[in-house]
């Protein structure tokens, strides 16, 4: 009895050593599909890394101001399935956790690329995506998608 | 009327918190379930043969106003099934920025006990209908308090801790009553790790006061008994006053979007009670296609009796026979009886599936079997749900 819950301990430890090991070794995980670009562009007012802005998708840094396309949108969809690599209800599921625990607040959400290229160029600490990337105007293109 | 002062007053803590800057920003998440048990003398987390509807059905809506660039007011107001749709306020809270990286958050919070913690009620969040109910039944999971919230980068890894203080003070349920139920001095901590496809978690959490105010004649007379033939100390180990209490839980999952596997184990004590040592634990594994999930989750509720037969001398202290009561050789099966009532093995077993038919709308079909590997309460429940967040 004593036993049997020592072994599922140790199986239970067993799964979180190897993830501890995971992290240690790091691990590089999907980016854009390359022979798949797209005409879309993450675009910042400067040079950012992509790691970070993935975590500012996720809410997990805040060291920028990020926006969003509206929900439905295809370019944000494409966004969140190439760069994030998480479906859109994927998405909503995790927002919807950090919003509801008072851990972010949504990301401010602006209807076309024009907005967000204004509102980019307008803010030196802002990010987001357009959909052209010949839209971009001088402004920092971190990524194609 | 105690609810209904504090609602209010979190109301006219908004209004009077809003003015020209600061806009109320208001998001709501709700759950209608249904589920039946498939025998007529099954019941399972609050359902029965019946088609029932009152367990995994709620309604809520928070309410959140920045004040300031650093001071933030959140309020939850949650309408239960399970409570009659009594509106209640489920956490209310000011939030202040120390700095980037440190926040305090202050009023009625969520202990972190769980990896799922701080989305419990929103169904929405995960995948099962709700979560394990093997691991997810600690009595209380808000507590009135304090925590510090850290968040920092460890290599590529996001570190979020929380240090959390407090009290709980309410009606929870104990020995199959309702009891009121006092524990001071809360303190832990919760500290989750996110990198890539993985996230960990582990907490702890400590308390020196814990005190049950039971009112079951059984149980406050076996006290009277034990306390008459002179063991208090036995009665006291019976009885939760004043004793201490420990959680500890660890976690976690990876979620590659594809498939997803995680689990958790925790381990809750209140040594000098007859509460029972509750282990609990789950694995969980799901694979997704398209816009439908399939899992499958084994479930494990292992307590082991506490002992308050060890407190009774072999020799009775008074004497073996008082007059109009039970002998003094009989103490030591009725401790153990007591001790025994609180103690749960349960095996559980659950299929199922979630379906994101529409933008924030899940539909989830969940079948749980439940083997009582020591007792008589196996059961089968289809359960369902339409959950979402606006």
């Amino acid at each position: 009895m004593i036993a049997g819950m020592r072994s599922r301990i140790v199986i239970l430890s067993l799964f979180v050593a190897a993830a501890v090991l995971n992290m240690l070794t790091g691990h590089a995980h999907a980016a854009g599909d390359e022979a798949n670009l797209g005409k879309g562009a993450i675009v910042s007012s400067k040079e950012i890394e992509l790691d970070v802005v993935r975590r500012m998708y996720l809410g997990q840094q805040r060291d920028f101001i990020a926006v969003n396309l509206p929900e439905g949108d295809k370019t944000r969809e494409r966004f969140e399935q190439k760069i994030i690599g998480r479906t859109p209800a994927q998405m909503k599921a995790h927002w919807s956790r950090l919003v509801f625990t008072g851990r972010a607040w949504e990301l401010s959400i602006l209807r076309s690329d024009e907005d967000i290229i204004g509102f980019i160029q307008a803010n030196d600490n802002a990010i987001g995506y357009i959909s052209d990337a010949s839209k971009a105007n001088g402004l920092f293109i971190v990524e194609r998608f | 009327m105690k609810k209904n002062s504090f609602i209010l007053f979190c109301l006219v803590l908004l209004l009077t918190t809003t003015p020209a800057r600061a806009d109320v920003e208001w998001s709501g998440f709700a759950s209608f379930g249904g589920g039946f048990t498939t025998a007529s003398d099954e019941e399972l987390l609050g359902y029965t043969n019946d088609l029932g509807f009152k367990p995994d059905t709620l309604f809520a809506l928070q309410a959140s106003s920045f004040i300031s660039d650093r001071l933030s007011v959140t309020v939850q107001f949650m309408a239960r099934g399970e409570d009659d749709f009594d509106v209640g306020v489920e956490w209310a809270y000011l939030r202040y920025k120390l700095s980037d990286s440190w926040t305090i958050n202050a009023g009625k919070l969520r202990l972190p006990m769980y990896s799922y913690s701080d989305s419990l009620d929103v169904g929405y969040t995960y995948h099962w209908l709700r979560p394990p109910a093997s691991v997810y039944r600690a009595p209380f999971d808000t507590i009135l308090g304090m925590n510090f919230t850290n968040n920092m980068m460890l290599g590529n890894a996001l570190i979020s801790t929380q240090i959390i203080t407090g009290r709980f003070n309410d009606e929870i349920r104990f020995n199959r009553e309702p009891v009121q139920a006092d524990v001071h001095n809360i303190i832990g901590f919760n500290t989750t790790a996110e990198q890539g496809f993985w996230t960990l978690r582990g907490g702890y959490f400590v308390t020196n006061d814990v005190s049950l105010h039971v009112t079951n004649p059984n149980l406050l007379g076996l006290a009277d008994i034990l306390r008459a033939y002179g063991v208090p100390e036995a009665a006291d180990a019976l009885l939760a006053e004043g004793d201490k209490g420990s959680f500890g839980g660890v976690g976690f999952m990876y979620d590659n979007s594809d498939f997803f596997f995680g689990g958790e184990y925790t381990a809750l004590r209140v040594p000098g009670s007859m509460v029972a040592r509750q282990f609990s634990q789950y694995l969980t594994l799901g694979k997704r296609f398209g816009n439908y999930t399939v899992h499958g989750t084994f479930e494990q509720t292992k307590d082991s009796p506490a002992r308050p037969e060890r407190h009774l001398p072999t020799v009775p202290p008074i004497t073996a026979q008082l007059p109009g009561l039970p002998p003094y050789s009989a103490l030591a099966g009725f401790l153990q009886g007591a001790a025994a009532s609180e103690v749960k093995r349960y095996d559980y077993y659950t299929l199922g599936v979630r379906y994101d038919f529409d933008r924030g709308v899940a539909l989830k079909l969940d079948i749980t079997k439940l083997n009582d590997t020591r007792g008589n309460a196996d059961a089968n429940l289809i359960s369902f749900a339409v959950q979402t967040v606006f």
